[in-house]
């Protein structure tokens, strides 16, 4: 499957993964997917959904609006079936959901931005093409 | 190989597909009382008419077929000889397994308040039945009681405000919510739910329902002697671990429920347990996370339950928003509490040398899991140079091989 | 839902973005598709415009300072009344050029120029602006080689040339839309180099990086020009038919030999032939320059020097070309040509009668009244009111106390006034501190006018929000003064920012930047327009993305281009014994814009940022020292000034020089009053200090 490579040695914290995120799902409320912040010793850490082996997510969503997709290994979200239970917000073990600040009902998950792809499914992360310092790279992993 | 499990919600499924995951060719029976699939936690959604049945169902639509499962509804199980590996359901059928899981989850407690024996109008807030009963009583009563506030009591409640239907709370605890709110984040739902017009009694038990010729409850008495009108009785004053049908079968038990190891081994090695039917941590994530691990246990792969922490809730009615972690109310001024509240935004993190304990996030619940995670691996986040509330995941940054992440400590 | 295009008011890429409001706010930021600047992209600043006053907001009415240092709430009348009437009664006791004011590069053309008619044609007085801080060495280098402030590059340049040449510029940082266009580009071959003693952001994604000393950069761009003219890599059809002042240039930098250049560089000598190399295997060569250039103390004959090798080398007026400035503010290209402080409206010349005539016939107002000679630069303005001799000022959309240099001088100024206007959107600038007066004006998401781009894009400022009681904006504010000042015909035409773009069209009839094709409701929900666009012409004009000189015209008498030059000036501030590093500074990220005002308020810049000040220090420097990560030190100014900063040590910085973000006040405490001779824009990078280590307390 694919995920994307961090490498916080190249980051500015210039937050145009930031601002692709928002772009390329044209967001309302303006909230990312993603986030950057800067630990205690101020040195910029993005903070992306790993779509992880063993999703917590997932795990703890009683509706089943979170899933694993079997086939291309990311974690979809289906903001139909959702009930806002916030669970998975609670859930994250790197704190990387929130609701969006306006009807506080969608949650912000990353989807690789398979939106942007012809079949639905191929990974195009805008985060990833637009990061200047190449800080971002899309990766292909083993399980 | 045939696998039986009894129970169809969160630990049942789960453990359903972690088996058929590894093991394509085993026989999978799946018996469970319920007739459909559904999420207990959204039960209110389905009262309400915001959901539909359908939508009630946290996984795929032809489960059975989609998992290669034969799947006996509306079946009970009634008892068990772990020693012939034959499983007794409704009706005398017997069948034989190789591995057993147990799921059966628990059912709601009627505490014994007296007159209640004889009553007819009251109901539990815990399957689906009990929601199809809740749905037509409106039409006729006009003063339900929900007795205990606790997360099943406020989604009972939260229902019927959805469908205009005020109900009256009764709680013996000081406060809604008690197990997982401080006084000043329950203060927020207690004032929205009044000025919705729910009213609310604490601090008072049922003492008495009195109950008419027609086997009807016509009113109620508080421990503090007020006397309430009350047309329908909804409890919600606890659960007990289904294991009645356990109770010949030899398998150890304790006061709360099933007892299994962190595999999910019971005293037969080849009877599991998951969930709920425990009665020690009856929360979502963990039955379906006992169901995996108990899955996988049957099928010959070494899994062991290691998440424990079981204080965590997330909950939101009417608009407000909390999630609660661990100790929120300390016991004493050796802990460390840090509060900030302002413009309905209340956050409070307990900790006690480093580490922090409970947290409560009220207004503003984004990025909150990493609070998780610092009090259930008790991480000493002294080095950590922001506020308590504002902690993220950067300082434990950690990007293994396959890009997951990892916490650096 | 409605959805309102408008412009972005931060740097002067002007990206366009899509608002859509419902229920009074926006519930959308869609960077627009299409426009030729932006293409629906943007940096996280313009993207979260929405989140302006949405923390930190002034009430609507405006307020007077009382004896006791309280403030008063007062309606706008009495407001409008009580200034018109202190700028009478000072300019009365103490003669007309004692009051002053200082605009901005961010408001709309229309602002400045009704700020500028009211002040500078009407009072008789000075405004200078933030615009000197940023453009004024990249303007009057125009002026001087064009002949007219006209910058020729249309920024699609950047995705058609196969050599960008950033110079003292950090677009990713800085410019961040530009640098998406420099990835656009797909010309084979292509190669991006990077001049900077720094190893910036983009010295780092850069092909080649040349780090030269600091303020060797005249130096070195005087012996490119002789190796050029050396090795007959001139393109002499095109300097022959289209410059002057060759033959002298070429005499003059005989000079810089390649000995010189490598010595005082710090390059070596197969460096600068590398890089000469590069220039002249180019088929489309462009130079890029932003700040490093401009904020020195030769600026000006610095940016001319790029601008000579681009004329050297045939590299003007072809696509993916050009001797480029990469503007800074919003709207600075509309500050130098409308805000009547250099010159008069459109870029006419104060001393022509015939244009002041013109000018004040379309204005509305006596030719008498046209003011008379460009302004006092900021720098005097300041220097005046510690003299005592300027007791007005009236500052809108800019914070000096915090961006001026050496701003403790602004500091003292600030005291010493006895009328002190602030206009800004925020009463929680520092420079508000002192005020005597302060005028609450809404931000560009509740207003109307027009900004003009780095490329000449004139953009439309359209209202997104509606406004609450009692706001108004900067233009009707600065009306409320001017006709409680009592100009009565001579405000009679300026009534609103539409008028007044009427105006503004009708005065740049036929001069460099004629728009008199352009209406103001052709901009609205465009691709904007870039100048020249003359009334009747608009076919030949029709190119959305154009650029200038492809006829190698130029704006002086002889329509020919100037070789301006000029010996280097010894460095004012060289380092010293006692200051022996060299105090550099910059933009430090993306998200801040300058003294944060208004990113403050954006929560993933905060999330992002550090809150106190801090400066980047070599890695070998700092081990000598006994320095560490996130250490604290406090440095001392060769302006007599120190302050304290935490480190971040790297090795993207030289061993000679200290890096300090822009972005905190302690950064501008220590910076020189140092100007370039020419444009007295300030040497913003060319103090000089030491320091000392900060032990911590306690363990």
């Amino acid at each position: 499957m694919y995920r994307i490579r961090i490498d916080r040695d190249r980051c500015i914290g210039c937050l145009t993964c930031v601002t692709a995120c928002v772009v390329s799902h044209e967001t309302e409320s303006g909230d990312a997917r993603n986030r950057v912040v800067i630990d205690s010793e101020t040195t910029p850490a993005p903070i992306f959904c790993r779509h992880c082996n063993k999703p917590e997510c997932t795990y703890t969503c009683m509706t089943g609006a979170m899933h694993k997709n079997p086939e291309t290994g990311f974690v979809e979200y289906d903001r139909n079936q959702c009930a806002s239970c916030y669970m998975c917000i609670m859930s994250c073990p790197y704190g990387i959901l929130k609701y969006d600040s306006i009807r506080q009902k969608e949650i912000m998950k990353c989807n690789m931005c398979v939106h942007r792809s012809a079949d639905g499914k191929t990974p195009m992360p805008m985060c990833v093409e637009k990061c200047p310092m190449h800080a971002i790279t899309l990766e292909e992993v083993k399980e | 190989m045939r696998y039986v499990v009894i129970g169809s919600s969160a630990a049942g499924i789960n453990a359903v597909r972690e088996l058929r995951k590894t093991d394509r060719d085993a026989e999978i029976i799946l018996v469970s009382k319920d007739r459909n699939i559904y999420s207990r936690c959204i039960l209110h959604q389905y009262l309400s008419g915001e959901r539909t049945l359908e939508r009630l169902n946290f996984a795929e639509k032809d489960f059975d077929t989609v998992y290669n499962v034969n799947w006996m509804k509306g079946r009970e199980a009634v008892s068990l000889r772990p020693g012939e590996h034959v499983l007794v359901l409704d009706g005398g059928e017997e069948i034989t397994y190789d591995r057993l899981l147990v799921a059966t989850g628990s059912h709601t407690f009627i505490p014994p308040i007296k007159g209640l024996a004889g009553a007819t109008n009251y109901i539990g807030f815990r399957n689906i039945d009990d929601i199809e009963v809740l749905k037509e009583v409106p039409k006729t009563a006009k003063h339900i009681v929900v007795l205990g506030s606790g997360l099943i009591g406020i989604d009972c409640a939260t229902g019927f405000l959805h469908m205009g239907v005020r109900v009256v709370l009764v709680d013996f605890a000081g406060w809604l919510l008690n197990k997982q709110l401080d006084e000043r984040a329950a203060k927020t739902y207690i004032d929205a739910f009044r000025a919705n017009g729910v009213e609310q009694y604490y601090g008072v038990g049922v003492s008495e329902v009195r109950v008419g010729g027609d086997h009807k409850i016509y009113e109620i008495e508080l421990s503090d002697g007020t006397v309430l009108p009350c047309d329908f009785f909804v409890v919600t004053a606890g659960v007990r671990s289904n294991v009645e049908f356990l109770k010949d079968s030899g398998l150890e038990l304790s006061k709360f429920g099933l007892v299994y190891d962190e595999c999910g081994r019971t005293s037969d090695p080849d009877v599991f347990g998951a969930g709920d039917v425990s009665g020690l941590s009856p929360i979502w994530p963990v039955a379906v996370k006992e169901g995996m691990v108990a899955a996988a246990n049957m099928a010959g792969r070494n899994q062991k339950m290691t998440d424990f922490f079981a204080s965590k809730s997330t909950m939101s009615f009417l608009g407000i928003h909390t999630m609660s972690l661990g100790m929120v109310t300390p016991p004493d001024d050796s802990y460390r509490v840090d509060v900030y509240d302002k413009n309905g935004v209340y956050k409070k993190v307990v900790s006690r040398d480093g580490v922090i304990v409970g947290a409560l996030l009220q207004g503003d619940l984004a990025y909150g899991g990493v609070l998780q995670q610092m009090i259930a691996r008790k991480i000493d986040v002294r080095k950590v140079k922001k506020p308590l509330f504002e902690i993220d995941y950067s300082d434990f940054f950690h990007e293994k091989a396959n890009l997951e992440f990892a916490y650096e400590l | 839902m409605k959805k309102v295009q408008s412009t972005c008011n931060f740097c002067a890429i002007d990206c366009n973005l899509d608002f859509y409001v419902e229920d009074g706010r926006i519930v959308r930021t869609v960077p627009t598709k299409g426009y030729p600047v932006n293409d629906g992209f943007s940096c996280i600043k313009g993207l979260s415009l929405s989140k302006q006053q949405t923390t930190v907001k002034p009430g609507a009415l405006p307020k007077i300072r009382q004896e006791d240092g309280s403030f008063r709430e007062v309606s706008w009348d009495e407001a409008f009344s009580h200034v018109a009437g202190r700028l009478k009664e000072l300019q009365e006791k103490y003669g007309r050029e004692s009051v002053a004011g200082i605009s901005t590069g961010q408001l709309t053309l229309e602002e400045f120029a009704i700020f500028g008619h009211v002040m500078r044609n009407f009072l008789q007085t000075n405004v200078d602006g933030n615009t000197r801080l940023c453009m004024a060495s990249a303007a009057v280098a125009h002026k001087g080689t064009y002949g007219y402030d006209a910058p020729g590059f249309t920024l699609q340049d950047l995705e058609l040339s196969d050599r960008i040449i950033f110079i003292g510029s950090n677009p990713i940082v800085a410019h961040p839309i530009v640098w998406q266009r420099v990835r656009n580009n797909k010309v084979p071959g292509m190669k991006v180099i990077v001049l900077d003693p720094r190893r910036s952001e983009t010295a780092r994604n850069a092909d080649y990086h040349y780090p030269l000393r600091w303020r060797s950069d005249l130096t070195l761009l005087y012996t490119l020009a002789n190796l050029v003219i050396e090795k007959d890599y001139v393109d002499h059809g095109f300097v022959d038919a289209h410059t002057e002042g060759y033959e002298g240039y070429r005499e003059f930098v005989k000079a810089f030999t390649l000995e010189r250049g490598s010595r005082e560089s710090g390059l070596s000598e197969a460096q600068i032939l590398e890089l000469l190399e590069l220039i002249h295997s180019g088929k489309s060569v462009s130079f890029w320059w932003t700040m490093g250039v401009n904020q020195g103390y030769e600026a000006v004959r610095t940016a001319q020097a790029i601008m000579n090798l681009a004329f050297l080398t045939g590299n003007v007026g072809k696509p993916g070309t050009g001797g480029n400035s990469l503007t800074g503010q919003c709207n600075a290209m509309g500050s130098r040509l409308f805000s009547n402080t250099t010159c008069l409206f459109a870029g006419g010349d104060f001393a022509d009668e015939k244009e002041r005539e013109r000018i004040a016939g379309i204005v509305g107002i006596s030719p008498e009244l046209i003011a008379k000679k460009p302004t006092l630069p900021y720098n005097r303005i300041i220097e005046g009111i510690n003299a005592g001799e300027i007791k007005g000022l009236w500052i809108l959309c800019t914070n000096p106390r915090h961006s001026w240099t050496n701003n403790e001088t602004f500091a003292e100024a600030a005291k010493k006034l006895e009328l002190f206007v602030v206009q800004d959107i925020y009463d929680t600038i520092e420079s508000a501190e002192d005020c005597t007066v302060f005028f609450p004006v809404v931000p560009g998401l509740k207003k109307e006018g027009t900004y003009i781009n780095m490329e000449r894009r004139l953009s439309p400022m359209r209202k997104v929000l509606d406004r609450g009681e009692n706001e108004i904006s900067d233009y009707e504010c600065i009306l409320g003064v001017a006709r409680a000042l009592g100009m009565g015909d001579a405000i009679a035409r300026w009534g609103s920012p539409r008028e007044c773009f009427d105006l503004l069209r009708e005065c740049s009839r036929g001069k460099g930047c004629d728009f008199t094709g352009v209406h103001w409701d052709d901009l609205t929900d465009s691709h904007g327009i870039q100048w020249p666009y003359p009334e009747g012409r608009e076919k030949e004009f029709a190119d959305e993305q154009r650029r200038l000189y492809s006829d190698g015209k130029f704006f002086t008498p002889s329509g020919k281009a100037n070789f301006v030059y000029e010996e280097p000036l010894g460095n004012p501030i060289p380092v010293t014994e006692e200051f022996p590093l060299v105090f550099n500074t910059g933009r430090g990220s993306v998200g801040q814009w300058h003294t944060q005002s208004r990113t403050k308020e954006v929560k993933f810049v905060e999330d992002v940022t550090m809150k106190k000040a801090y400066l980047y220090m070599n890695t070998a420097l700092a081990k000598e020292r006994g320095i560490r990560d996130m250490d604290r030190i406090r440095v001392f100014s060769s302006n007599g000034r120190d302050a304290e900063f935490y480190v971040k040590v790297t090795d993207n910085v030289q061993y000679g020089e200290l890096f300090a973000p822009i972005h905190y006040i302690e950064c501008n405490r220590l910076t020189p009053s140092s100007y370039d001779k020419y444009s007295r824009e300030p040497n913003y990078k060319g103090g000089t200090c030491r320091f000392e280590k900060i032990e911590k307390e306690g363990n």
